[in-house]
């Protein structure tokens, strides 16, 4: 179930859950694969997204949160596992998946 | 007041310095041919422009070198481009060889590179080889650390300008055997310090155009690299890399320039002087017409080169937008000038030794390295598609903009430039681009202006035209790149593509309304600057990027897809068929 709060200001918070969701549903509509045939661990590059893309993908991925990301965050965090972790920790008032 | 041509002073000197082309002097194009022909590395006349300190325009002013100001730098590599594209890239190669040290380079690494550009030697990049060009994550030299704190490179970079001449080079290696993003790294490679054996230099390749230029080639063998000689962060190599790119794209858009400057001159010498059925070539109204085009061409391309070198201050950050754009658009279109120029020019323009010692066909043959080299056409539509989704969000919020846009800041020409910020560029812009995010308010603009009443009939129309062209596309284009999502070459269509030239046609039209917006209450006062406070330039300037567009009339790309898989089962039926591949059996 997707996760997103407001925060008492009114920000949009975005968990790590929600943020694995979002990556998968961009690759999806990239690939024209199903979301349940992406694996959240596989790099971005396996599924034909190349670095300049993913370049791209990192300034999608930051306007959607609402938090200023560096273009290669997904070069550093080549995954959706990794990338949301990454993001759900420096995103403002972020809340991570419960153990 | 500064006036905007007293800031190019260096760029005049140098011209006077350079003496008459048409003389028998060094720079004269008799010399330059004569080179050319014997496909003769231009030792000399690098040396002088080492006399004249053009080296010092490589060097930031903080490390003891001239360069602050992009504009002025653009405008000498354009000057020297005008007389020979094989000077120009032989020696501008430093800047580009250096970029990466400026951007990531140690305190250490900066001021040993700035000393020994200043004492004349010089840097080259060398990123591709044999089987990898533009793709530059493919690369296979690599570096491997081993344990005594050192890398030993090995590998073997091809098609590298100046691999042979330059005492310096720059490297980009594999520093992890999976490569990637992070698996690349910029290493300075000094010949002078590398022990006997460590490298050799591959042979000349011999080229279409910049014939005497050193386009070769460099092998290692386990070289050995100390620490210092890394470039920033290991694995930083790539995005480092992309990053200077960037500022070298542009200035090869001014190289352009300077070859379409000669290739102009040249022709309207010839029209103006040559005879025909009783008058002028120039009197001809067809060649009359397609050299104002050719003109309206140059000016408009200087205005492209020129509001990208400024925005390199005010908005580093979206040099990555500006830098594809620049690069894509202005040596297209300044290739279909000197299409054009020829056809006025005539039998001149194919001859070796005639006309001013057969410029022309040099600056034809040299100025086409221009679109293919240091990213070609394709990479750099290709990086725009990466950004269309954010630039499409960055263009719509500048729709309810109601003051003048940040475009119109970046090219007032009296403003002076903010420092440049080598740590401000950046592999994305972020949606912004200050020039199609101003564009709405700016044709709002020429709309009131067309209606002037001060501007004759035509000029009124033309601008409207124009003007509601424009308008028409940059709606269109717009809402459709807001849909479009990215993620490699293979997988993005034709007709991307073609929405990404458009792209870069519409920003250039943008360029250079807010050039003209910004300038033509203060312009005219030199005969250099008349362009951007004439409104039938304007106009004219419009409609010349606007043919550049792509219309709908494109082929079905299903018939293109169809067509193509039958040329390939025709090919090889060829294949077959040859007497070689007959066996016994068959015959």
């Amino acid at each position: 179930m997707r996760n997103t709060a407001f925060s008492s200001s009114g920000i949009q918070e975005h968990d790590e859950e929600s943020i694995q969701i979002w990556l998968v549903e961009q690759i999806a509509r990239t690939t024209g694969l199903k979301p349940d045939q992406i694996d959240i661990a596989q790099s971005f590059a396996s599924y034909g997204i190349d670095s300049v893309a993913a370049a791209g993908l990192a300034g999608e991925l930051s306007n959607w949160l609402g938090t200023q990301l560096a273009p290669t965050v997904t070069w550093d965090y080549p995954s959706v596992r990794l990338l949301a972790q990454y993001a759900a920790v420096i995103c403002p008032g972020h809340r991570a998946l419960a153990a | 007041m500064k006036l905007p041509s007293l800031k190019h002073a260096p760029a005049y000197d140098l011209e006077a310095a350079l003496g008459n082309p048409y003389s028998d002097g060094l720079f004269g194009y008799a010399q330059r041919t004569a080179e050319d022909e014997d496909e003769q590395y231009p030792l000399d006349a690098l040396r002088w422009l080492d006399g004249w300190g053009m080296q010092q325009h490589y060097v930031p002013l903080a490390l003891g070198g001239m360069l602050h100001d992009f504009e002025v730098l653009l405008s000498l590599v354009r000057t020297i481009s005008r007389r020979d594209v094989t000077v120009a890239v032989s020696h501008a190669v430093s800047f580009l060889g250096s970029a990466g040290v400026w951007i990531a380079g140690s305190e250490n690494q900066k001021s040993g590179l700035a000393a020994r550009l200043l004492r004349g030697q010089r840097v080259s990049l060398a990123l591709t080889e044999r089987d990898h060009g533009g793709d530059l994550l493919s690369y296979e030299t690599s570096a491997h650390f081993n344990k005594e704190d050192r890398h030993l490179l090995y590998g073997e970079k091809w098609l590298i300008n100046g691999a042979t001449q330059n005492a310096l080079v720059s490297v980009l290696a594999r520093t992890e055997p999976n490569g990637g993003p992070r698996g690349f790294s910029l290493f300075l490679f000094d010949k002078q310090t590398a022990r006997p054996g460590a490298f050799d230099c591959l042979r000349k390749v011999r080229t279409l155009g910049v014939r005497g230029s050193d386009i070769s080639g460099i092998r290692f063998h386990h070289a050995e690299l100390e620490q210092s000689a890394m470039i920033g962060a290991r694995g930083e190599g790539f995005e480092v890399v992309l990053k200077g790119l960037q500022l070298s794209r542009i200035l090869c858009a001014a190289i352009s320039l300077g070859a379409a400057d000669a290739a102009f001159a040249v022709t309207l010498d010839f029209a103006l002087t040559r005879d025909v059925y009783g008058g002028t070539v120039f009197e001809i109204p067809q060649c009359r017409r397609l050299l104002v085009e050719c003109w309206v061409d140059l000016l408009l391309c200087e205005s492209l080169v020129t509001a990208a070198a400024r925005s390199l201050h005010f908005v580093p950050q979206e040099a990555s937008v500006h830098s594809a754009v620049v690069k894509y658009l202005v040596p297209r279109m300044l290739e279909h000038t000197h299409k054009q120029l020829s056809i006025v020019l005539g039998a001149r323009y194919y001859l070796r030794d005639d006309h001013h010692s057969g410029i022309f066909q040099k600056m034809l043959r040299d100025s086409a390295l221009i679109s293919l080299f240091d990213g070609s056409s394709i990479v750099n539509l290709y990086s725009l598609t990466t950004q269309f989704k954010a630039l499409y969000r960055g263009w719509e919020h500048g729709l309810t903009r109601s003051s003048n846009g940040p475009g119109l800041s970046v090219c007032n020409l009296a403003a002076p430039l903010p420092e440049f910020t080598w740590n401000g560029l950046s592999l994305t812009s972020n949606g912004q681009n200050c020039f199609i995010d101003s564009l709405h308010s700016s044709l709002a603009a020429v709309r009131s202006l067309s209606d002037s009443c001060r501007l004759s009939p035509d000029t009124s129309d033309a601008l409207r035209q124009q003007a509601d062209f424009l308008a028409a596309t940059e709606n269109a284009l717009m809402l459709e790149l807001g849909s479009f999502d990215s993620s490699s070459p293979h997988k993005t269509s034709a007709k991307t593509f073609d929405k990404a030239g458009d792209y870069c046609v519409l920003q250039g039209a943008a360029m250079v309304l807010q050039m003209w917006l910004a300038n033509h209450d203060q312009a005219g006062r030199h005969l250099a600057d008349e362009h951007l406070a004439d409104e039938r330039w304007l106009a004219l300037a419009l409609g010349r990027l606007n043919c550049c567009l792509h219309l709908e009339t494109q082929p079905n790309e299903q018939l293109i897809h169809d067509l193509g898989e039958r040329l390939l089962r025709r090919h090889l039926e060829k294949l077959d068929a040859r007497p070689e591949n007959v066996t016994v059996a068959s015959a």
